[in-house]
C-alpha cells in the first residue's frame, strides 16, 4: 500500500510549503510595493519642487512688474504706489530708499503689513553687505534685483529692489545709470512669504528653500531625509526648492501583514486539509483492505470442495490479514456437539470459547482480546470461528470477518452437500450395478431349475422300459428338491417386491425354537442332499418370535450353506438358549467369507465376490430377507467364520420374558421401511 | 461302436437329466464319462476319448468356453457342443469362430440325441 505515502507521510510538510510560498509572495509584494512607493515619492517630491519654485518665480516676476510701475522718482513713488497688493503678505515692508553721500542708503517706510515697519524704519540697506550688492546690480542695470539675508534678527528677509532715476529715464550706460539715481523703490519680506501657506497637506512633501546651502525658509520643516529629494531653480538659479515627500506609506507593510496573516491561513487551512484527507486516505485504505479480505475469501473458498482443504485455507487468510492467533474453527458434528475442526498456532484460553454462547452482537475488539464468530448457513448454527486479536480489531474489520465467515460457512455447506450427492451417487451407481447381476441372477435360477423340473417329468413320462425304479425315484427326488428351491427363490422375489412397496410384518409370539428348528431342517433335507447336518438343539428354548419370520430365516440360512459349501461337507446347526437370549446359528464349512464382507453380505443384491459365488446360485436377496426379518423380531444377525474355516451365521432373539403376564397374546410388529432403508441398515 | 459323449456341467441334476435324455434316446449314444468342471473336463477328455464333447458354458473355474478353446487347440476336429441356460450372440459366435459345432439353450435339452446324430452322420 504505497500509493498513501510521500508527500502525505510528512504531516504537515505541505502546509510548510504553501504557507512558506505565500510568505514569499508577501515578502515580493512588500519590496516592489516599497520600490514602487519610493519612486512614487521622488516623483510628488519633484513635481512639489518644481510646483514651488514655478510659483516663487511668478511672484518675484509679479513683484518684478509692480515694481517698475511704481513710479519714476521717490516723490512720484510715495504718491502713486498703491501696495494693497502685499496685503495678505506678513511682514511685507514698502519703501524707498536714497543715497547719501555717505553711501549710507536709509529706508523711508511708505507702508508696512503687520509690526515689521518699525523694524526697517530708517534701515540702512547698504549695512547688509547682500543687500549692498542687491543696490549696486539695481543701479547698475536698471531692472529689479533680489538678495536675501539675515537681518539683525537673524531671520531670514528678501530684498527686492528698483532704481530710480533722475526724470524717469533709465540711462543707456552704466555709467549714467550711476552718475543719475535718485533712489530705490523697494520690498522687504520675511523668506516665509517666499512659500505658499503650509496649510495645504495634501502633497505630503517637506519643502525647503536653499541659497546655495542655507536655508531660507521651509515648509513642515521637520528634518529632511535624503533620496526623496527634487530640486527645482527659482529667482533665475539663485535659489533652489528641495521636496521631499514625507506621505507615511503603509500600504507595503499592511500588504506584508496581510500576507503573513494569509500565509498562516493557508498553512492551516492546507494542514487541515491535509490532515483530514489523510484520514480519509487511511479510512479509506482500511476498507479496501478489508473489501480486499472479503473478495479474496470467495475465490480462495472456491479453490477446492473438499472440507480438508477449506479449514486452512480460510483459517491461515483470515489470520494473516487481521493479525489473529490461536485460530481455531471448529463445527458441529451429528450429535449436535461442537468439536475443533481445525486450528492454527499455540491454543490459549480460546478454547474454552466453544462452550460459552457465540456473541453476535461484538463491534469491536480491544488489543488482546477473544473473538468468536459463528458459522451460520441458512439459519443455523453450524460452527464457530475463535481467535485472539492481536492488534484488536475495529467495527468494519468485525464486519469484514463476519462477512468473511459468511462465506466460509456457505462453502462449508456445499462442501457437505456434495459430498452427501457424491456418495448417494455412488450408492445408486452400485445399485444399478446390482440389479442388473440380480437380474442376470434371477434369469439363470429360474431357468436351470424349470429345465430341470421338466426334464425330469419328461423323462418320468416315457415307458418304463428304459428307466428302473430307483432311477425313477430318484427322477422324483430331483423335481422335487428343484421345486422346492424354485419354491424359496419365488418367496423372496415376493417378499423382495413386497419390500419396495408396504413392507413385511410379524406376529410376535411365544415360539418354541426348539421343535420348530429340526422341522425346518428336515424339509430342507431335499435342497441339503449331500450334505450333512450336524444339529445341536438344546431343549425349551422359547421364544418371543414369529415361527414363520424363522422358518425363512432358517431356510435362507440353510439354502446359502447348500449353494456355497461342496457335496460331503457339514452344515452345523445350533440352537442355544443364554441369559436372555436365545442363539441360532447356522455355519458351513465352505470357503467362507471375508472380514471386510461380513457386514456387507445382508446388503439387498450383494452377492461375496470369489469364483465359486460367481457362478453359485442365488441372486442376492436371502440375507437382506434375514436381516430385514430379525430386525422386526428384535433380533440382530451377524456372519462370522465357522472355526476352521467356512461362513457361520449366527441369529440372536430375546427369549420369551416367563415373569410377564401376558407372554402368550401374540405381539404385532410392523415395519414400514422402504427398500432403500433396507439396503441403509 | 457307439458314440461316446461326455457330459460336462457343474450341476448334478443337469448331468442327470442329459444322460437320462441320451440313454432313452439309445440310438448309438453312450454317455461314457462325466465332469463337474473345466478341469476335470480334460482329464475325462483325454482318459476317455469321447465322440463328443457335451459342454455346458457356465461354470465356475473355467466357462464351456475356455475349456472348448483348450480341447480344440490339442484337438482341431474334436466334436464339441455346447449348452447353455442362456446364450448370448456373442458368445454363440465366439465358439463357433473356436471350433464348437453347434449350441443348444437348456431349454432344448430334448434335441441333444438328434444334435448328437446330426455330428455322428457327418
Amino acid at each position: 500500500m504505497g500509493s498513501g505515502r510521500g508527500l502525505t507521510a510528512r504531516p504537515w510538510f505541505a502546509a510548510i510549503a504553501i504557507a512558506a510560498f505565500v510568505a514569499a509572495v508577501a515578502i515580493a509584494g512588500f519590496a516592489l510595493t516599497g520600490a514602487s512607493a519610493e519612486r512614487a515619492a521622488a516623483r510628488t517630491s519633484r513635481a512639489v519642487a518644481q510646483a514651488t519654485a514655478a510659483s516663487i518665480d511668478a511672484r518675484l516676476q509679479g513683484d518684478a512688474a509692480w515694481l517698475e510701475a511704481a513710479g519714476r522718482s521717490p516723490a512720484d513713488v510715495a504718491s502713486r504706489a498703491d501696495p494693497s497688493r502685499f496685503a495678505s503678505r506678513d511682514g511685507v515692508v514698502f519703501g524707498v530708499a536714497s543715497e547719501i553721500a555717505s553711501r549710507a542708503v536709509p529706508l523711508r517706510v511708505l507702508w508696512a503689513a503687520g509690526d515689521n515697519g518699525r523694524a526697517f524704519a530708517a534701515a540702512d540697506l547698504a549695512s547688509v553687505p547682500a543687500w549692498r550688492v542687491a543696490l549696486d546690480v539695481a543701479r547698475d542695470s536698471g531692472h529689479t534685483a533680489i538678495a536675501a539675508a539675515r537681518d539683525r534678527a537673524g531671520a531670514w528677509t528678501v530684498l527686492q529692489l528698483r532704481a530710480l532715476y533722475a526724470n524717469g529715464i533709465v540711462p543707456s550706460d552704466v555709467s549714467a545709470r550711476r552718475q543719475h539715481t535718485e533712489g530705490f523703490v523697494v520690498l522687504l519680506e520675511p523668506s516665509a512669504s517666499l512659500l505658499p501657506a503650509s496649510a495645504d497637506d495634501s502633497q505630503h512633501a517637506a519643502i525647503r528653500v536653499l541659497q546655495g546651502s542655507a536655508v531660507l525658509t521651509t515648509v513642515d520643516g521637520a528634518a529632511v531625509a535624503p533620496g526623496s529629494e527634487a530640486t527645482a531653480t527659482a529667482n533665475l538659479g539663485a535659489w533652489t526648492v528641495a521636496a521631499h515627500s514625507t506621505a507615511a506609506d503603509s500600504t507595503r507593510y499592511v500588504v506584508l501583514g496581510l500576507g503573513f496573516l494569509l500565509a498562516l491561513a493557508v498553512g492551516a487551512v492546507v494542514g487541515a486539509g491535509d490532515k483530514s484527507r489523510r484520514a480519509v486516505a487511511a479510512a479509506a485504505v482500511a476498507r479496501a483492505n478489508e473489501l480486499g479480505l472479503v473478495a479474496r475469501i470467495g475465490p480462495l473458498l472456491q479453490q477446492s470442495l473438499d472440507v480438508a482443504d477449506l479449514l486452512p485455507l480460510f483459517v491461515v487468510e483470515v489470520s494473516d490479514e487481521l493479525a489473529l492467533e490461536s485460530s481455531a474453527v471448529s463445527l458441529l458434528n451429528p450429535s449436535g456437539e461442537l468439536t475443533r475442526a481445525f486450528s492454527l498456532g499455540a491454543l490459549s484460553s480460546a478454547s474454552t470459547m466453544d462452550a460459552s454462547p457465540l456473541v453476535d452482537r461484538v463491534t469491536s475488539v480491544a488489543v488482546g482480546d477473544p473473538i468468536a464468530i459463528p458459522l451460520q448457513r441458512g439459519g443455523r448454527v453450524i460452527g464457530s470461528l475463535t481467535a485472539v486479536a492481536t492488534q484488536g480489531l475495529g467495527a468494519s474489520q468485525v464486519d469484514a470477518l463476519r462477512a468473511a465467515c459468511d462465506l466460509f460457512a456457505a462453502a462449508l455447506g456445499n462442501a457437505a452437500s456434495l459430498r452427501e450427492e457424491r456418495d448417494l451417487v455412488a450408492r445408486l451407481r452400485e445399485l444399478d450395478g446390482l440389479k442388473a447381476t440380480f437380474l442376470g441372477g434371477v434369469s439363470h435360477e429360474l431357468r436351470t431349475m424349470v429345465v430341470a423340473i421338466e426334464g425330469f417329468a419328461d423323462l418320468l413320462g416315457t415307458t418304463s422300459a428304459h428307466f428302473d425304479e430307483s432311477q425313477r425315484q430318484d427322477f422324483i427326488e430331483r423335481i422335487r428338491r428343484n421345486a422346492r428351491s424354485l419354491g424359496v427363490l419365488v418367496e423372496d422375489l415376493l417378499d423382495f417386491a413386497r419390500l419396495d412397496s408396504a413392507g413385511m410384518s410379524v406376529t410376535l409370539s411365544a415360539t418354541n425354537l426348539s421343535d420348530l428348528v429340526p422341522k425346518v431342517v428336515d424339509q430342507m433335507s431335499s435342497i441339503l442332499v449331500g450334505r450333512h447336518v450336524a444339529m445341536s438343539v438344546s431343549p425349551d428354548v422359547v421364544a418371543t418370535a414369529d415361527p414363520a419370520a424363522i422358518e425363512r430365516i432358517l431356510v435362507n440360512l440353510l439354502s446359502n450353506a447348500a449353494k456355497y459349501t461342496p457335496a460331503g461337507t457339514d452344515v452345523d446347526v445350533e440352537l442355544t438358549a443364554t441369559g436372555t437370549t436365545a442363539l441360532l446359528s447356522v455355519a458351513d464349512h465352505g470357503p467362507g467369507i471375508e472380514p471386510a464382507e461380513r457386514a456387507r453380505v445382508f446388503e439387498l443384491f450383494y452377492r461375496v465376490d470369489n469364483a465359486s459365488a460367481r457362478a453359485a446360485r442365488g441372486v442376492g436377496i436371502g440375507l437382506a430377507l434375514v436381516r430385514q426379518l430379525t430386525d422386526l423380531l428384535h433380533g440382530t444377525i451377524t456372519a462370522d467364520e465357522t472355526p476352521g474355516g467356512g461362513a457361520r451365521f449366527r441369529l440372536e432373539i430375546p427369549l420369551v420374558d416367563l415373569g410377564a403376564a401376558d407372554n402368550d397374546a401374540p405381539r404385532h410388529s410392523a415395519s414400514s421401511r422402504s427398500h432403500a432403508d433396507v439396503q441403509a441398515s | 461302436m457307439k458314440n461316446g459323449v461326455l457330459v460336462v456341467d457343474d450341476e448334478a441334476d443337469m448331468r442327470v437329466l442329459v444322460r437320462g435324455i441320451i440313454d432313452r434316446a439309445n440310438e448309438g449314444l453312450q454317455v461314457v464319462s462325466e465332469a463337474s468342471s473345466g478341469k476335470e473336463a480334460l482329464d475325462r477328455w483325454r482318459e476317455t476319448k469321447p465322440n463328443v464333447i457335451l459342454l455346458d458354458h457356465r461354470m465356475p473355474d473355467m466357462t464351456g468356453l475356455e475349456t472348448a478353446e483348450l480341447v480344440l487347440a490339442e484337438q482341431p476336429d474334436q466334436h464339441i457342443v455346447m449348452f447353455s441356460a442362456y446364450l448370448d450372440e456373442a458368445t454363440v459366435e465366439r465358439a463357433f469362430a473356436l471350433g464348437v459345432r453347434a449350441c443348444l439353450d437348456k431349454r432344448d435339452l430334448a434335441r441333444i440325441p438328434e444334435t448328437l446324430w446330426g455330428l455322428g452322420a457327418a
